[in-house]
């Protein structure tokens, strides 16, 4: 059937409004059963009429839907946001792959057993071990924060506006909040001179990363530096105490690779930019 | 006459020895552009130059007026492109939701409800509405190409660039899928390259066949087809004049080849004929493409 009437605007506002009697509300009514342009008028004017009390069927069904589709931030995510980053950047953060488990396992696992071996009667074998260990978990924390052989969605990922380095720090970042405590307590168990001066090579180690993950995948240079100080601790380890590494010019060394790397990662984040813009 | 949405000249790309990409000349226009070409012909290194994942080592590469030549320009680019590589990879416990809305943030969607109410439109726009809580893992292949490809339709791109969008979807969902890429393209500059010479042929205005590096066609799908007109013919048997021949449904073989023999009987030809004629081409017999 076609309507070739409509329902004037004044009386449809108030029937929407309830202000109008019994017998126009029944004609009203009756027109607006079979007439798909006026249901679309009445549901406008319902919308615009703030005093309306018919619900807002639009944002009820969004709530009902993100309540259904929308994950709960993950226990990471919920602790990153505490520690105050946006939700989408938290989100992001949670999102390495380093942070779903088996990344925390390991560094437990390597950390446990440097702290026992330390405990035990074996205390240079644990203190070489935690010396290997310790100054590469933020080296394979870099590495795991933005490279395609972990990260099964880099291709996308890399595609979008989001500042590329500004992923790598976030992650890097989150990375060593959840790992790092692990690893700093493994070292109270060790003697004094070891802990926490570890730091200065990791540290070193770091910067370096960070800024050479300007340019490249971090993955094979952390590989690079990774294979590097593993040889020099145990040579150094087989000629006497590995805690020389720690000592002297070892530590100028550290020093010279920090500033250089933070010096040369700040140039690059004034020149390829981390700032993000979230409409 | 229309400013190019992509423009390249003179790009060149190389991994190793071997040169991937080889002096490609290009000048894109907004509608569909088909990308044709055998395994290592350049295809994917083509697109991901276009997605701005790779960098060309030579040439000029000009995408939505930015010339690549600086992050700024990157970001300006990324900031109106859509990308769907050939390679899927989804993060691990990700649902299909989680994974579109981790995407959305990426591409600078901050604002939860917004974001989300983009998130669920390119889920219904390639049919995957009620499965947006599974888990990627769960899925089907055809199915996660959909959620790869809902990330690349998020924000309605100026730019978008598609990888064998079609690989793994049933015939439905291809028809459907198409009519979704149709829509796309009415304002947006679209690029895809496919072994499916019917979804050129149903989708594209224009196709470019790659050939070792070298783009060995370029023009519009007609001109190609037409290219094929009287050197398709079907036969009780396997002409040895042919290039290519195989058995149909109806137990005859159709025959593709320089010319049809005059007693033959010449049917029209389809986009996968001509391709099959002018993968056959050498230089010296190189088909002529009317214009």
């Amino acid at each position: 059937m076609t309507t070739r009437w409509h329902v004037d605007e004044a009386l449809l506002v108030g029937w929407v409004e309830g202000r109008i009697g019994p017998v126009f509300a029944a004609s009203v009514e009756q027109h607006v059963v079979g007439c798909a342009l006026c249901r679309d008028r009445v549901g406008r004017a319902a919308v615009s009429d703030p005093g309306s009390d018919l619900p807002d069927f639009e944002r009820t069904w969004s709530a009902i839907r993100d309540a259904v589709e929308v994950p709960r931030p993950s226990r990471t995510e919920r602790l990153l946001a505490a520690g105050g980053l946006s939700a989408p950047d938290a989100m992001l953060a949670a999102g390495a792959p380093a942070l779903r488990g088996a990344w925390l396992s390991v560094v437990a696992l390597v950390v446990l057993f440097a702290a026992a071996a330390s405990l035990a009667d074996a205390r240079a074998a644990g203190v070489t071990l935690f010396l290997i260990v310790a100054p590469l978990i933020p080296v394979a924390g870099v590495a795991v924060a933005y490279s395609v052989e972990v990260d099964p969605a880099l291709e996308q990922e890399a595609a979008t506006p989001y500042p590329k380095l500004r992923l790598v720090l976030l992650r890097t970042a989150a990375v060593l909040v959840v790992s790092l405590p692990l690893v700093a307590a493994a070292g109270l168990f060790l003697p004094t001179g070891v802990s926490p001066r570890w730091l200065l090579p990791a540290a070193g180690f770091t910067a370096v990363l960070l800024a050479a993950s300007t340019w490249i995948d971090p993955a094979r240079p952390a590989i690079a530096v990774a294979l590097g100080w593993v040889i020099t601790v145990a040579v150094t380890a087989d000629r006497g105490s590995p805690v020389e590494l720690l000592t002297g010019s070892g530590v100028i060394v550290y020093l010279v690779l920090l500033v250089g790397g933070l010096v040369a990662l700040v140039l690059r984040i004034r020149h390829v930019g981390v700032r993000r813009r979230l409409s | 006459m229309i400013r190019p949405t992509v423009e390249l000249i003179g790009v060149g790309k190389r991994f190793g020895g071997t040169a991937a990409l080889d002096g490609v000349d290009l000048a894109l226009t907004p509608g569909i552009t088909g990308l044709l070409g055998p395994n290592g012909a350049g295809k994917t290194t083509l697109l991901r130059i276009l997605a701005t994942v790779l960098a060309a080592d030579e040439g000029v590469v000009r995408l939505l007026d930015h010339d690549l030549a600086t992050p700024q320009d990157r970001t300006a680019v990324r900031r109106r492109l859509g990308y769907l590589p050939q390679e899927l990879g989804f993060p691990r416990g990700f649902s299909a939701f989680r994974f579109v809305d981790y995407m959305a943030v990426l591409k600078e969607w901050g604002s939860a409800p917004a974001r989300h109410a983009e998130v669920r439109r390119v889920l219904e726009q390639v049919d995957l509405a009620t499965l947006a809580t599974k888990r990627i893992s769960t899925l089907s292949g055809g199915q996660r190409r959909r959620v790869a490809l809902a990330q690349a339709l998020l924000g309605a791109p100026d730019l978008l660039v598609l990888d064998e969008p079609t690989t793994g979807l049933d015939p439905e969902q291809r028809v459907a899928l198409r009519r979704v890429l149709a829509e796309t393209a009415r304002a947006a500059t679209l690029v895809l390259a496919t072994h499916q010479t019917e979804d050129v042929a149903a989708l594209c205005d224009r196709v470019i066949v790659l050939s070792g590096g070298h783009v060995q066609f370029d023009g519009r799908v007609a001109q190609l087809v037409a290219a094929a007109t009287g050197r398709v013919w079907l036969a009780d048997a396997p002409d040895p004049a042919a290039q290519a021949s195989w058995r149909t449904g109806s137990g005859r073989y159709r025959n593709v080849g320089k010319a049809a023999p005059s007693a033959a009987e010449v049917v029209d030809p389809t986009l996968e004929d001509a391709y099959l004629l002018l993968r056959g081409a050498t230089t010296s017999d190189s088909i002529e493409v009317p214009a």
